[in-house]
């Protein structure tokens, strides 16, 4: 659908349009690389059973010529969600996310400055230096976000596992 | 007379043949290592790969070579660990 849409496209009066030239190829053979990947894993499920494989090969096929785009969506999905989930995530976590804190976009990079903001809080009060209105602010926040975390862990301890270990 | 030696372009073009080669033995080795049931089908495979990835647009084909090979090199998973030389706290 995406080819046919192109092969309309003027693109001997724009030669800038000649990329799109490029995406129509590109879209044949993302097609041939999951067609490739899709009959891999069939002959890996079917290995023992070549009737089953040649019989699944040509529902593949037939998939791939009707529905590409959807066959491709899924397959990409698939390495996204599946094969690679866990590069993502760890890259998401600790890069990504840190540096949206930087910026103001998330909290994963503010929980440093309070922190140090608490520590010094806790100073003050061992010294008996008397708080202004925002440390004293700051340190209920972190009292509560403590409780709730507490009261958080603890429900989660006495259910399911922890509790059936207590017992 | 060695003078050639030192010219830029005829290293850049060795450089050039160099890597359009190892594109063509990877994607051709990429079709042989997914259709191992059939070597006349993954020949195919792998001569559209090579036509398309590496003769017609080899920008493309390198780009997904490198990108794919930066991905699977788990190199990314040291981008967190570059944000210890800048830490937040003061």
């Amino acid at each position: 659908m995406i080819t046919t849409a192109f092969a309309y496209l003027p693109s001997s009066h724009l030669p800038l349009l000649g990329l799109f030239d490029a995406f129509g190829d590109l879209a044949f053979v993302i097609k041939i690389m999951v067609f490739s990947y899709v009959l891999y894993w069939l002959f890996i499920v079917f290995r023992e059973q070549q009737l089953l494989l040649g019989l699944v090969a040509v529902i593949a096929a037939y998939f791939m010529f009707v529905h590409a785009v959807s066959v491709t969506i899924l397959v990409l999905l698939f390495f996204v969600f599946i094969v690679m989930s866990g590069h993502f995530q760890f890259i998401i976590d600790m890069g990504v996310l840190p540096i949206m804190g930087m910026f103001g976009f998330h909290e994963a990079g503010h929980g440093q400055g309070e922190e140090m903001k608490m520590q010094e809080i806790q100073k003050k009060m061992q010294e008996g230096v008397s708080l202004s209105s925002e440390e004293i602010d700051l340190f209920k926040k972190q009292q509560e976000k403590q409780d709730r975390y507490n009261e958080s862990a603890h429900r989660m301890l006495s259910s399911g596992f922890g509790g059936q270990r207590q017992q | 007379m060695i003078l050639f030696l030192s010219d830029i372009a005829f290293w850049f073009d060795i450089m050039k043949w160099i890597v359009l080669l190892w594109l063509a033995y990877y994607y051709y080795n990429w079709a042989k290592e997914h259709l191992p049931f059939s070597p006349i089908f993954a020949m195919v495979v792998g001569f559209i790969l090579i036509y398309y990835l590496v003769i017609q647009h080899p920008f493309i084909g390198a780009i997904g070579y490198f990108g794919w090979a930066i991905i699977s090199s788990s190199l990314l998973l040291l981008i967190p660990s570059l944000f210890r030389f800048f830490s937040l706290k003061k």
